[in-house]
């Protein structure tokens, strides 16, 4: 017996509990199913070991700057602050299962579980009406990670491979449920382009495609976002730049604050970095350093992530014939109307701002500072949904909604989550409505919840397919 | 033998799949190739190490390239038959 224990402690110790490695493992599984040359399999490993721990350089060197400043906000006016961007989600949900002993290796299996669930979920297309299979690795890591931590905190006794397999499921059926639930609007949106969407936003698009509709104006063709003669072009180009728009956007609430809580203050808290430069260099250099930490961050993301959705391709083989994949919202924006884009992500963000100045006024003790990807992609992709159902009014109605949901919604989840200590959450919109709404229920009904929201998503794709049953299983696929 | 980049604007969505898809069309057309995808930003500043670029129509614009340098603007993303006309349009293969 002794043995064995030992032998599991080295493999738990040298593998499971250093992710890195355990996702290169996860790799070099896939590639041998594909039966990929030995060189590429050891090429493969090691690119995912080592974005792995670039992710992490990246994750800490974000943490390290963003929490002086959450510091200061809290000593200044003692209120909690919390950045709701999917980037600092993933940092938060790090730290808070590493603040529970709990290895982020269980995260990936997570993603493993969850990714064979919506594997099967699809290969029994006939029974479960589901034709989507998630292939956006980036998003799949960032939410796998957060859902780990939502349950493992909600119900402490799940935290073992028991309760992982729960939350594979539950995310697994995430993934399949409300990616097919946008396969009819994309189809209209591309004109049959054969994809669907797998990101963080799919009940927004379902609800900005179903209701859209209805602010429609009473004379036909009154008004499209191409009808607002707005020359947004050169100036809002410059966001289609990562880096810039992070720098901007971080300049713009974070630059404020800093404003707001003084150079005393920085030096307190951060007098590391402030050093003895002066105050509007240091505000500027401390903002860059964001977009530092997330290029890093990302870097690591698309490294390890590139390998892990090839390795995935071993595992998932035939499946995909025969369905359709959901990949990143980003890839609707060459249809529809190229202004939607831009107008839904300044419509969101007026939304956002308008609920932070809701959340100041009622002196709420949790803040909420926007985070670009939110701000962006939800937005930009829920007015292009929105503006082709129902016009400009429906895009400025569904996003200034979506901006306030965002914000209102993300501030309900990191009560009931526990984020706040950790200074991030993921805000995107389905985290924001549909997650926290999920985590009550699981919250006051422990394990049964959670069987409850799986098998209240599993029906969903059935109504669907009641609705349309002739044309269901042909939408977007080639002849 | 050419070398390919596949950009979008996170370099981790689309172009992941556009890379894929774009290595099977050029494997099919005989083409010998390296391929990678990164994100606009960074695609901006290395454009000139490639011989080939595919992007998303909505991006070709915000790429300025030197001579020698064929940029490819899809848009479907996921369509292997608009991939493979262009590619033939533009004369690389």
């Amino acid at each position: 017996m002794n043995i064995i224990t030992k032998i599991w402690d080295v493999m738990f110790n040298n593998i499971l509990s250093q992710p890195a490695i355990f996702i290169g493992l996860i790799v070099v599984i896939g590639y041998i199913l594909l039966k990929r040359k030995w060189y590429e399999i050891a090429a493969g490993f090691i690119k995912a070991v080592v974005g792995y721990q670039i992710l992490q350089l990246g994750a800490s060197s974000l943490k390290n700057t963003v929490d002086p400043l959450l510091k200061g906000i809290q000593l200044k006016w003692s209120v909690e602050a919390v950045v709701i961007d999917p980037n600092f989600g993933l940092t938060a949900a790090n730290s808070a299962l590493e603040s529970i002993g709990v290895t982020t290796s269980f995260a990936m299996i997570t993603l493993l579980i969850a990714f064979l669930w919506n594997i099967l979920l699809v290969f029994f297309r006939k029974f479960t009406k589901v034709r989507t299979l998630f292939t956006t690795g980036h998003i799949m890591v960032k939410q796998s990670t957060v859902a780990t931590w939502i349950i493992f905190f909600l119900i402490p006794e799940l935290r073992n491979m028991g309760g992982i397999a729960l939350i594979g499921i539950l995310c697994g059926t995430y993934w399949s449920v409300f990616s097919n639930m946008t396969v009819e609007a994309t189809q209209e949106l591309t004109e049959g382009a054969g994809f669907a969407v797998g990101h963080q936003q799919m009940l927004g698009v379902w609800f900005a495609y179903r209701f859209g509709g209805l602010f429609k104006g009473k004379n036909k063709q009154e008004d499209k976002a191409e009808d607002q003669k707005l020359q947004l072009g050169g100036a809002l180009k410059i966001l289609d730049d990562y880096v810039v728009s992070t720098t901007l956007i971080m300049l713009l609430f974070f630059g404020v604050i800093m404003i707001i809580l003084g150079p005393d203050m920085m030096h307190e808290v951060d007098d590391g970095n402030f050093g003895k430069l002066v105050f509007p260099v240091y505000i500027f250099q401390r903002c860059t350093s964001f977009a530092v930490s997330l290029v890093v961050l990302k870097t690591g993301i698309r490294m390890f992530v590139g390998e892990m959705v090839e390795s995935f391709e071993g595992i998932s083989g035939s499946v995909l014939k025969g369905s359709l994949p959901a990949v990143d919202c980003a890839a609707t924006y060459s249809f529809g109307d190229p202004n939607a884009v831009t107008l839904g992500f300044l419509f969101g963000a007026l939304g956002q701002v308008i609920a932070i100045a809701g959340l100041l006024i009622f002196k709420s003790p949790l803040m909420i500072i926007p985070g670009f990807v939110p701000l962006f992609y939800d937005n930009a992709t829920i007015g292009l949904y929105a503006n082709m159902k129902g016009g400009f009014k429906a895009l400025v109605a569904c996003c200034l909604g979506s901006g306030l949901l965002q914000v209102l919604g993300s501030a309900v989840a990191i009560v009931l989550f526990q984020m706040g200590p950790f200074g991030g959450y993921v805000g995107n919109l389905d985290w924001a409505t549909l997650w926290p709404a999920m985590g009550a229920m699981i919250k006051f009904l422990s394990v049964p919840g959670a069987v409850i929201c799986i098998i209240g998503m599993l029906i969903i794709p059935q109504l669907q397919y009641r609705k349309n049953k002739e044309e269901y299983f042909s939408l977007g696929m080639e002849e | 033998m050419i070398k390919v980049l596949v950009a979008c604007g996170c370099g981790m969505g689309s172009s992941q799949l556009l890379k894929k898809n774009c290595s099977a069309v050029l494997k099919n057309l005989g083409v010998e190739h390296t391929i990678h995808h990164t994100s606009m930003d960074e695609a901006k500043s290395t454009a000139h190490e490639y011989n080939l670029i595919v992007v998303g129509e909505n991006f070709v614009n915000h790429l300025k390239v030197k001579e020698g340098t064929i940029v490819v603007g899809l848009k479907n993303l996921m369509n292997k038959k608009e991939l493979e006309t262009k590619l033939k349009e533009s004369g690389i293969v």
